[in-house]
């Protein structure tokens, strides 16, 4: 064996530090008088300043610690009403891993199958809900009653359900938005899981990260998951009815998206519909049911503000009212209805895009100009960016009447 | 203290989570690529061990014990999702965004790439010694192989990097 071929593989360690003192002082005078060794060995060097670079440590401390505070403040579910002083919850936190600890000995000798660990990484809280929520919490045998004042976080695999006459909304730690229809369940697998089990769903994705929704497609012979995602940015609609699944993909501005059940996936367009059953029948159609998310009103409206939210789901309601008036509603009419009957007119223009109806649409403007008051401010100034010349010029004037009053 | 407090303590204390995150981190990166995944495997690794610490006998065996139960941690995730395709995943690598510059980013992913395309042996091998900076009888006796094996693998694997970042710069 010549002397670089005995060298060449010690370099990696020789880089390490890892090295006997031996081979080290050998490598190293060998490296002074090789040019091919000593190029790779520079070589070497600047790979390994490329990975030092390149993995560079993150906050390894603070993972660690989370992970720490997880398992210590394991999660305990607090019926609704129960006002617990902060040592209690500590105790009670403090006894939960101490029963994990110790206990799994007991339940071992008594059924003899290992236990299936609990999560508890917190996923999601509860933002707001019109009644209350019940949540199964992983690991609990019992249903309880909570409300957005009295739960905190979720833990993974919280299984939460709403009665029929009870809609929620939860925000993910990515925050994400879910919000949960009137007698509908779903399991927070996390962050950016949900299961969908019955039930209507509508979730939006935060911008840096998608969202999986699992929806249950039950045959007549076997179930299968459907697996909806909701990329970031997006906000998309699920049900589970019966023997279906349907994705609603409910925004035009929405980002292309997928649904995949078993080994069959399909591409879904941005507001468009698409229902499947477990023998992977397809239906499609383009969104045109502007009351959609009409079930979302009761939330939107719960803090008593006007949202942007909640004005554009408003507009969106409003707008067939508005193309109803529009076609056929006299001229006359119309104008008995004053400055209210603006809203829905401005909606309709502001949402309707299809080029058949431009003269319907002028027609609807030409008449809220006259029509409008205030209250219409924000529409007309959505309007007057327009790709139209006669609506724009016409909600300019119109906003130029309104605060010259 | 209350007894159950030390109970707690004596668990967690026992478990060492400090001690052992980076390098069940690592193996669970090796084997699952994406970082969200590796995350919750780590934390599911640690949630289990907790739960079974009664069954280890020896202290010193704990290594190999917390690697196996990782090991199954993150075998039961991949059955889960079915194979994970390999796609671009964010190793932990933005250590100063300011002065982070596309190009350099742009570098940085390169050979995040490079890296998870290595077998996962030679792949848990170099995230070991760069993200936890373990000498070669440290990572030895995580992995259970021989002081020789480890140098061989990072060997082997900067070879590998070394070529692909060269045949890139030189088309």
């Amino acid at each position: 064996m010549n002397n670089c071929e005995r060298i060449l593989p010690l370099l990696s360690a020789l880089i390490d530090g890892e090295l006997a003192e031996d081979d080290s002082r050998d490598a190293l005078s060998h490296l002074q008088t090789c040019d091919a060794c000593r190029h790779e060995w520079e070589a070497l060097q600047e790979l390994d300043e490329k990975l030092k670079q390149s993995l560079v440590d993150f906050d390894w401390e603070s993972k660690s610690s989370a992970i720490m505070r997880a398992l210590e403040t394991q999660s305990t579910c607090v019926p609704s009403g129960w006002h617990v002083k902060p040592w209690v919850s500590v105790l009670i936190a403090v006894a939960a891993v101490f029963l994990i600890a110790v206990l799994p000995t007991v339940w071992k000798a008594r059924d003899g199958v290992s236990t299936v660990s609990p999560a508890i990484v917190s996923v999601a809280r509860l933002v707001r809900a019109t009644g209350p929520v019940q949540l199964l919490s992983p690991g609990a045998s019992d249903w309880t009653d909570v409300s957005a004042e009295s739960t905190g976080s979720l833990m993974a695999g919280s299984r939460l359900k709403t009665n029929n006459d009870v809609v929620c909304e939860f925000e993910t730690s990515t925050k994400g938005m879910i919000r949960l229809n009137k007698s509908a369940e779903m399991v927070l697998r996390n962050p950016n899981q949900v299961e969908l089990l019955s039930g209507q769903l509508w979730c939006f994705a935060p911008d840096d990260s998608s969202i999986e929704v699992d929806v249950c497609v039950n045959g007549a012979e076997s179930s299968e998951i459907a697996v909806f995602s909701c990329p970031s940015a997006s906000e998309i609609q699920c049900e589970s009815t019966n023997e279906r699944a349907c994705y609603n993909s409910v925004s035009a501005a929405n980002a292309h998206a997928s649904l995949t059940i078993g080994s069959f996936s399909c591409a879904v367009a941005p507001g468009e519909m698409v229902s499947i059953d477990s023998a992977k029948q397809v239906d499609r159609s383009q969104n045109t049911d502007s009351a959609t998310k009409v079930w979302q009103l009761p939330l939107l409206t719960m803090d008593g503000r006007a949202t942007r939210e909640l004005l554009s789901l408003l507009n969106h309601v409003l707008a067939p009212i508005g193309m109803t008036k529009a076609m056929h509603l006299n001229e006359q009419q119309i104008r008995q209805l004053g400055p209210s009957g603006a809203i829905p007119l401005l909606a309709f223009v502001a949402s309707e895009s299809s080029p058949e109806r431009l003269v319907l649409r002028q027609t609807a403007i030409r008449l809220a100009a006259d029509l409008a008051d205030e209250s219409a401010v924000e529409l007309l100034e959505s309007l007057q960016t327009h790709e139209d010349p006669y609506i724009s010029s016409v909600a300019k004037q119109a906003l130029a009447r309104i605060a010259s009053r | 203290m209350s007894e159950v407090e030390h109970q707690k303590e004596y668990a967690i204390n026992q478990l060492d989570i400090q001690f052992w995150y980076r390098r069940v981190y690592v193996l669970c990166q090796s084997k699952l690529l994406s970082t969200s995944d590796a995350e919750d495997a780590t934390q599911e690794t640690f949630v289990r061990a907790l739960s079974r610490i009664h069954e280890l006998r020896a202290h010193e065996a704990m290594g190999s014990w917390i690697r196996q139960i990782s090991h199954n941690v993150c075998v039961d995730i991949i059955r889960r999702q079915k194979v994970r395709a390999t796609q671009l995943v964010e190793i932990h690598s933005i250590a100063d965004v300011e002065m982070d510059t596309v190009v350099q980013r742009e570098s940085r992913e390169h050979i995040v790439r490079l890296i998870h395309a290595l077998p996962e042996s030679l792949r848990e091998t170099i995230l070991l010694h760069y993200y936890d900076e373990m000498t070669y009888d440290q990572m030895a006796s995580w992995m259970n192989v021989a002081r020789s094996t480890v140098n061989e693998r990072l060997s082997k694997a900067r070879q590998i990097l070394k070529q692909q970042l060269m045949t890139e710069n030189t088309p």
